[in-house]
């Protein structure tokens, strides 16, 4: 009986989009998707994904947009994501989205799909380009010889993109599954290994969710000894092969050629075959495009510096300048919110609980939001664009001389927005050492969040050169990052140092969604690791300025400075005195440091309500007799150098675990000191 | 490190992909790294026997090469271990 | 050395001495607008523009040297004053955008401000002529495209 109809379960149809980076994957995945889109989690792996979905039909069509990847013959993260998931999950269609341009390189990916027998189509993006390069395409052919539909399509026509929906939409209802191209034959004259494998695998029976599989094709997996493969076996088979693997080895003759490597000479002449037959190229292209002379310029080594500088320093100007209206406009809304909680609520703990703690809180990380919004806008638009390539092109020489490539660029100029952001883009870093140190070195390059430290001092201190006292600091960060990075590489992480190997995408104006989409991403992690970690921070913050050793001090003592030195954030305060003895910092400056831990942010307000005064005009004339120029320096290179905020402890820890966290907050803590002391000393016997 | 260049039995010169002139076509005749590194360029498409138009060299820092209609950035280590011989 | 066409993205082959003499007015419009922004930008103490301009010229100059011609411009030297058009572009569309962002958080704070003159009418003057000499290679392709000229 229902006074509710009964929902109907819609057929669930499960689609996965796969291909080489830089084909177009997105615009197609975003056109299929639309506004349904969230953040895939892949169990075990912390490389991201998508998935959305799309109904038609009474059938609802779940797309997952997997990283993109060339191919299964190394043991990458993106490949590991991409296997698992095409082996585990019931697949009713599998996409594969083929760059038209470089036809050659993208169907080593498309041999190696045919391999797990699923429904196949075969999109071919760029198909408008190839016409311009005088390229002819056999699509019949291609068709046939890969037993399944092949769609050419340019990704930014959306008339395109709706016709390839519709296809889909058609086709599931009986879809092809490829032919058989990688022929057992060919496969088992590659090595004695890989017949003795197929043999064995050939008789025994097959786990269920490897049965689809053909079997050349899962030889060669079992051969290269993946993992993702292998767990479906049990014990004893996996023994089996092992040995069968082994003895094979005792056999071979020569140094060992690994099977993956046979294998992608075997993959990559099968496609000279099929290009031969599909492909032919009418124009010999010997002019070069606006792009291309564009490129000379980009990755001359004079001229692609300074255009890189002066690109570099209009994206901080945009990021600093043009996102102050929104953070103020946010703050004034806070503080009303705040205003109106003490309006209508009573005086009480819970109240000050409330707008003091945790809407502060909350407060806190919005009003960065914008800056951090316009930054990633700027870094995404960079990337997206492949801009970001040529500069990795150009630096990497410098880059190399600390003992980093130019991979690392791109999470170093993150960290100058949030070092949460920074530490977790490290993830693209194939070179584990480099990963480590760019992740170590990181918190040198000064958040946002240190900002307001640095402008409140440098006015009070030297009102006439402010700014240039922070430019100062800001590249003092950057060479002590320069000198950790080579001190590393000579000490905890010497060896051979890893090279450059990335593909150079053409330079294209990425489409808005995918842009707008990227910076949601940066702004949800942010969000979500340093947010929740800021938040608790300024609750405890709170809870220790309204209770000290002699009771509970109530929450008047925020705004009397009397009462607030009863309270434990003071007392901490004082007890640490003596290690900053010779800085001679009062006991406000070192609470306001300790509590730096919780969130840099936090700094200001500390000191605000430590000395009594919420307005920073007020605060400038009370700092100015408090610390001498040489204090006030060497204060904000401690602010600068030492254990980066709790949120970003958090993201080390989850990228590099317990052991690299420690050593970062102990490192942090000794130069910090190290180098203030140092300051104070120099400046003691310069003046 | 090894002699930068050397003759093949057909009698051509072959040397490191770092010291190609750009401009000039070449074809890959020896990888000379370590597993990991080879099957990284064979990723890419980079394998024995694959042509590569090499677009800059500038004698310092990394190289750009195209190889099967796409364009790929080498550090020079990784050139230095790539063995080619020039196409005509 | 011979003249090679350049292809653009509707694979039209830009006559080479069209270019020649759009590119002249490029050349001659970012100089002029360069010198002139340097100097105000130091004779204001604003370095941070100084140096931006600074960067521009270098830019430029290195562009004109590339030349292998005697004359001032040619084909080698056409990328490089189209990406310092580019940036002179982007510097003006984010120092505009960042002086209404002021204006406007002053507003916010409270701080009575009036409405400066944000832009002077001889740089709405060159802006125009940038954009439209950035512009004019594109759109002298589209007409050729539309005549069917190959």
């Amino acid at each position: 009986m229902g006074l509710f109809p009964e929902k109907k379960t819609l057929e669930k149809i499960k689609i996965a989009l796969i291909g080489n980076p830089n084909v177009g994957k997105t615009a197609i995945f975003n056109y299929l998707t639309k506004s349904s889109q969230k953040v895939a989690n892949f169990p075990g792996i912390t490389v991201k994904g998508k998935s959305g979905f799309f109904t038609a039909k009474n059938k609802k069509f779940i797309v997952t947009d997997l990283p993109g990847t060339y191919g299964f013959g190394t043991d990458s993260p993106e490949e590991k994501v991409a296997k698992k998931f095409l082996l585990d999950e019931d697949l009713n269609l599998i996409i594969n989205v083929v760059d038209a341009t470089k036809l050659e390189r993208n169907l080593i990916l498309t041999l190696q799909l045919t391999g797990f027998k699923k429904p196949m189509i075969i999109v071919l993006t760029f198909a408008d380009k190839i016409e311009e390069e005088g390229i002819d395409i056999n699509y019949e052919e291609l068709s046939k010889i890969f037993g399944v539909p092949v769609i050419p399509i340019s990704a930014l026509h959306k008339h395109d993109l709706e016709h390839l929906k519709q296809f889909i939409i058609q086709y599931i209802q009986s879809p092809l599954i490829p032919e058989t191209i990688l022929k057992a034959d060919e496969i088992l004259d590659l090595s004695p290994k890989i017949k003795a494998l197929y043999l064995y695998l050939k008789n025994i029976s097959i786990p269920k969710k490897l049965k689809n599989l053909s079997l050349e094709w899962l030889t060669f997996l079992v051969a290269t000894n993946d993992e993702v493969v292998l767990e479906h076996f049990d014990r004893e088979t996996r023994e089996q092969i092992n040995s069968i693997l082994q003895e094979t080895d005792m056999h071979l003759e020569n140094e060992e050629v690994p099977v993956s490597l046979l294998f992608i000479n075997y993959l990559y002449e099968k496609v000279q075959e099929i290009i031969k037959k599909v492909y032919s190229n009418k124009e010999e292209v010997n002019t070069k495009t606006i792009m291309e002379l564009i490129d000379e310029v980009l990755l001359d080594p004079i001229v692609g510096l300074l255009v890189f500088s002066a690109v570099i320093w209009l994206t901080f100007k945009l990021t600093f300048d043009v996102s102050q209206p929104f953070s103020t406009l946010i703050e004034i809304m806070i503080n009303q919110v705040i205003a109106m909680i003490h309006h209508y609520l009573p005086q009480n703990v819970f109240t000050s609980f409330l707008s003091d703690g945790l809407i502060s809180g909350i407060g806190f990380i919005l009003t960065f939001l914008p800056q951090l919004a316009f930054l990633f806008f700027g870094i995404t638009l960079l990337e997206q664009t492949g801009y970001l390539t040529r500069v990795v092109f150009v630096t990497d020489r410098f880059l190399n001389k600390l003992g980093i490539t130019g991979k690392s660029l791109a999470p170093l100029l993150l960290g100058f927005g949030c070092n949460v952001s920074g530490v977790l883009a490290t993830k693209t870093i194939p070179d584990e050492k480099e990963r480590i140190i760019t992740i170590l070195v990181n918190p040198f390059m000064s958040c946002s969040a240190r900002l307001p430290v640095y402008v409140l001092i440098s006015s009070a201190l030297f009102p006439q050169i402010a700014s240039l006292v922070i430019t100062g600091i800001y590249l003092g960060g950057i060479m002590l990052a320069a000198f950790m990075i080579w001190v590393y590489r000579k000490t905890l992480f010497r060896g051979e140092q890893s090279s450059l190997l990335i593909e150079m995408p053409e330079l294209t104006l990425p489409p808005t969604s995918s842009i707008f989409y990227q910076i949601y991403l940066y702004l949800k992690d942010f969000t979500l690791h340093a947010g929740f970690g800021i938040t608790i921070g300024v609750v405890i913050i709170w809870v220790l300025s309204i209770t000290g050793p002699s009771g509970y001090l109530g929450p008047d003592a925020l705004n009397n400075q009397a009462l607030i030195q009863q309270s434990w954030v003071y007392k901490i305060g004082q007890l640490l005195e003596t290690i900053f003895k010779p800085m001679g910092w009062e006991t406000p400056l070192i609470v306001a440091l300790i509590l730096g831990f919780i969130a840099k942010e936090v700094v200001v307000g500390t000191l605000a309500v430590l000395y009594g005064h919420g307005n920073m005009a007020q605060l400038v004339p009370i700092l100015s007799s408090v610390m001498s120029p040489v204090q006030g320096i060497a204060y904000m290179v401690f602010v600068l150098t030492y254990t980066p905020c709790i949120a970003t402890v958090f993201a080390i820890k989850e990228e590099l675990g317990i052991k690299w966290t420690i050593f970062s907050i102990i490192n942090g803590l000794v130069t910090a000191w190290f180098l203030s002391f140092l300051i104070i000393t120099i400046g003691g016997l310069l003046l | 490190m090894r002699s930068s260049t050397s003759r093949t039995s057909g009698g051509d010169w072959v040397y490191p992909l770092s010291v190609a002139v750009p401009g000039k076509k070449y074809i890959i005749v020896a990888i000379q790294a370590r597993n990991h590194a080879v099957k990284r360029l064979a990723q890419l498409g980079l394998l024995k026997n694959t042509p590569v138009f090499v677009i800059k060299n500038l004698g310092r820092g990394p190289i750009l090469v195209e190889a099967r209609n796409s364009k790929i950035v080498l550090g020079r280590g990784l050139a230095n271990k790539i063995i080619v011989q020039p196409l005509n | 050395m011979n003249s090679t066409n350049l292809k653009s993205k509707n694979n039209c082959s830009i006559n080479y001495y069209v270019l020649l003499e759009m590119m002249i007015i490029v050349f001659t419009l970012i100089i002029y607008f360069s010198i002139n922004s340097f100097s105000q930008s130091f004779l204001t103490g604003d370095m941070a523009s100084t140096v931006f301009y600074l960067i521009i010229l270098v830019i430029l100059f290195i562009g004109f040297k590339k030349s292998d011609r005697l004359s001032v411009i040619s084909e080698q030297s056409i990328p490089y004053y189209l990406v310092a058009n580019v940036l002179v572009l982007l510097y003006i569309v984010v120092s505009f955008l960042s002086k209404i962002a002021l204006f406007i958080d002053q507003w916010l704070n409270g701080i009575p401000t009036s409405f400066q003159f944000l832009v002077y009418p001889i740089d709405i003057f060159f802006f125009s002529g940038l954009i439209i000499a950035l512009f004019l290679p594109l759109i002298y392709n589209q007409s050729k495209k539309q005549l069917g000229v190959k």
